[in-house]
């Protein structure tokens, strides 16, 4: 049986609620006060953005916060209406020389559903990106950050536009660049259309995109930063409408997506399923893109891939020493990656394995089938 | 001193290349043997057209204090034991180790019908074929007659466009090459068997495709003993990073460092069914140690090891960075040596010998 997910978006309920379906993610009324407060905050200028960086998680919270608790120098969190308030503080050695810096902020850890929590920040830049997001980042098993791709993107955002009655401007947008390795941005004003269409024509995916949001009358009614995480950046305009018409449905998504890397190994190896990624421009002609796929999939933390066979098939053991996953990364022709698990805990491996290649290396079809069937 | 740096840089080089060679020659044996397994079990096991009559394939399979490379049970009845010698010597041991299946393995499988194939590179097939069918006229006489032991030679083939193939092509010589039981591995009068293939056929064609590569990651052993550098990244980095412990886990992530202990007991129950000695683990273990790695837990018997886990040593290439950290210390090594006292390493076994180990 083939399964298959290729970036389509699962059907859901319009963003203002009209009945289509029920809303992806509950938003409690404490949660909605929260929301509106903010949006006072931002009116008044109170601070200059308002960020949500959705988790997918298999315990409370506070567990979580209790077990990641060192990656900051210090921490200290304290239950709220709507989950827990951290406040943290870190050192952070500069690049070059220097004395290290030290940051230090609070932010919300929102617990949304027993399954969501979502991190919520008016930190600026530098203190977001070393304490929300590496928070984020370093909670992996524990929590899991959601992925969508490119295509998923401009649909959200379409979406809501359309739901609003908007029209959707991209201010700057951020792609992969496979070749440099690097993030290259577009800060071209135009249709996000358009801003999506010139990426995939060079090759690249949107990773990021700042988007102007305007009325009937050509005003400015929103302006948020949307990825490919499921995060966004709302710097004016009221958080719930990105909540729910953004996280909640990258969320949803995620979820969709999840049931592809259920149940995965099989102690019959005849049986063993694979998870496989198509590439329509068959990037495997040499081993040059089969060394940087996997460099790739070291990026990903606590990824050990060592290349067992390269040329002219490329056969890799991808250990992932946060969960203990062991598995194959094959690839034996010219267009598919293939991931066969070795051990049984592998869900939550395949699903980093995936997105990490994915955000990194390229966007492809992903679909479940047997390791003997062909691509 | 310029003669020297060169003698330096070549036996460095040399050192390296060694122990990619033996990464490489062992995990080749490894995808080979998982070839063979995915083309009997395409062919004639579950995933034939035709009713299945491969009962087991043993990777493991120990008789008499032999441990030929597979035992592949049909239901015919026949029993076909498989050996992989990628370059046969003659005179020497691969000869008498064959001869020894030839004897031990009928009388543990009887009543099938059983072949002994042995499966050789094609540039020693001539030499196996010669060997072992004058070995077979000494035994002329004897009680027990000898199972046929059928010669095939292998090629990779890794130009083609669509992955490798090992070609195998028994040898030609029908006075002194036995061919395979009239009743083989089908019981189908017309269908494809051994003979029909590998003897009758000018070659036969086996793949290295996704079910046999992912069997090789399954089953990354063969029954014989790895070298150190392909036991410490195949066989036992796995087990350490399966052994860590949530708390473990915690510490990697949140402070990027942790350690797990080991022993060769773990290792090899973690691999069971499949076979692996510990005198080859023990090896590893003392490599791994040579190189920061792990280091042995004090006063434990059997001994234990601390396996170091770290995030750097994480992303490292392991199967490049230990042959390439063993030649840089090998050359640091021998550029302190004295003026006019350079020592090098046995040539035989390639060892590295470092003060204090």
């Amino acid at each position: 049986m083939r399964s298959a997910y290729t970036g389509r978006m699962p059907t859901s309920g319009r963003v203002d609620g009209d009945g289509m379906g029920p809303p992806a993610l509950p938003m409690s009324l404490a949660l909605g006060r929260s929301f509106r407060s903010r949006f006072a905050e931002l009116r008044r200028g109170e601070m200059r953005s308002y960020r949500m960086l959705p988790l997918l998680v298999d315990r409370p919270s506070g567990d979580m916060l209790r077990r990641r608790q060192h990656v900051f120098d210090e921490a200290a969190w304290s239950p709220s209406e709507i989950g827990h308030v951290v406040e943290f503080k870190l050192a952070v050695k500069p690049k070059g020389s220097g004395a290290d810096r030290v940051l230090s902020g609070a932010f919300e850890v929102i617990d949304v559903t027993p399954a969501v929590c979502v991190l919520g920040s008016t930190l600026d830049r530098d203190a977001f990106d070393h304490g929300p997001l590496r928070l984020a980042k370093r909670s992996y098993p524990l929590a899991r950050r959601p992925f969508i791709t490119s295509a998923v993107l401009e649909k959200l955002l379409s979406r809501m536009a359309d739901g609003n009655g908007w029209s959707a401007e991209s201010a700057d947008a951020t792609g992969y660049d496979r070749e440099t390795n690097q993030f290259r941005r577009d800060g071209k004003k135009q249709p996000i259309e358009i801003a999506f269409r010139e990426m995939r024509e060079q090759g690249r995916h949107v990773h990021r995109m700042k988007v102007t949001f305007r009325d009937s009358k050509g005003r400015r009614a929103y302006r948020a930063s949307f990825d490919r995480q499921g995060g966004v950046s709302v710097e004016h305009g009221d958080p719930t409408i990105a909540f729910l018409g953004f996280v909640a449905e990258a969320v949803r998504v995620q979820a969709h997506q999840d049931t592809l890397f259920a149940g995965n190994f099989n102690s019959e190896h005849l049986r063993q399923d694979a998870i496989t990624l198509q590439y329509d421009d068959k990037p495997f002609r040499d081993t040059t893109l089969m060394r940087k796929l996997c460099d790739t999939v070291r990026k990903a933390d606590g990824m050990s891939v060592t290349l067992i066979h390269l040329n002219p098939y490329c056969q890799a053991q991808v250990l992932d020493f946060m969960t203990g996953a062991a598995l194959d990364l094959l690839i034996t022709d010219e267009r598919c990656v293939s991931l066969v698990p070795r051990t049984a805990r592998c869900k939550d491996a395949l699903n980093r394995v995936t997105a990490t290649i994915q955000q990194f290396f390229g966007e492809a079809t992903v679909s479940r089938a047997s390791v003997a069937a062909s691509c | 001193m310029a003669a020297m740096d060169r003698t330096v840089a070549v036996e460095a080089d040399r050192i390296a290349k060694q122990r990619r060679a033996e990464f490489g020659d062992y995990e080749s044996a490894v995808t080979f043997i998982s070839s063979i397994q995915a083309w009997l079990e395409e062919n004639w096991g579950s995933g034939s057209r035709l009713p299945s009559t491969l009962v087991k394939f043993d990777r493991f399979p120990e008789i008499a204090g032999s441990t030929p490379d597979f035992l592949a049970t049909f239901n015919t009845p026949y029993v076909l034991c498989g050996e992989h010698i990628k370059n046969f010597r003659s005179p020497g041991s691969d000869l008498a180790q064959v001869m020894k299946y030839s004897v031990s393995v009928p009388g543990a499988v009887a009543p099938a019908a059983c072949d002994i194939i042995v499966l050789v590179g094609t540039h020693t097939a001539h030499d196996a074929v010669e060997a072992i069918s004058a070995a077979r006229k000494a035994t002329k006489g004897a009680p027990r007659l000898p199972a046929r032991i059928a010669v095939v030679g292998f090629l990779l083939d890794a130009a083609r466009v669509n992955g490798e193939w090992y070609d195998l092509k028994w040898y030609p010589s029908p006075r002194k090459n036995q061919r395979f039981a009239k009743r083989n591995v089908t019981g189908v009068v017309g269908s494809a068997d051994l003979n029909s293939l590998l003897v009758s056929k000018k070659h036969c064609a086996v793949k290295v495709d996704r079910q046999a590569l992912a069997l090789a990651g399954r089953v990354p052993l063969i029954n014989d003993p790895p070298p150190p550098i392909y036991t410490v990244v195949r066989i036992i980095m796995p087990v350490a990073c399966d052994l860590l412990t949530e708390d473990n886990r915690d510490d990697l992530a949140s402070t990027g460092r942790t350690e797990v202990v080991i022993s060769c007991a773990d290792v090899v129950e973690h691999y069971k069914p499949a076979v692996i000695k510990t005198k080859p683990l023990g090896e590893a273990f003392a490599f791994m140690q040579r190189w920061q790695l792990a280091k042995r837990v004090p006063e434990s018997d059997p001994p234990k090891y601390a396996v170091l886990i770290d995030r750097r040593g994480i992303r490292r290439e392991l199967a490049e960075w230990l042959p390439e950290t063993e030649a840089k210390s090998l050359a640091r090594q021998l550029a302190s040596a004295p003026k006019g006292r350079l020592r090098k390493p046995a040539k035989d076994s390639g060892q590295l010998r470092i003060p204090g180990f």
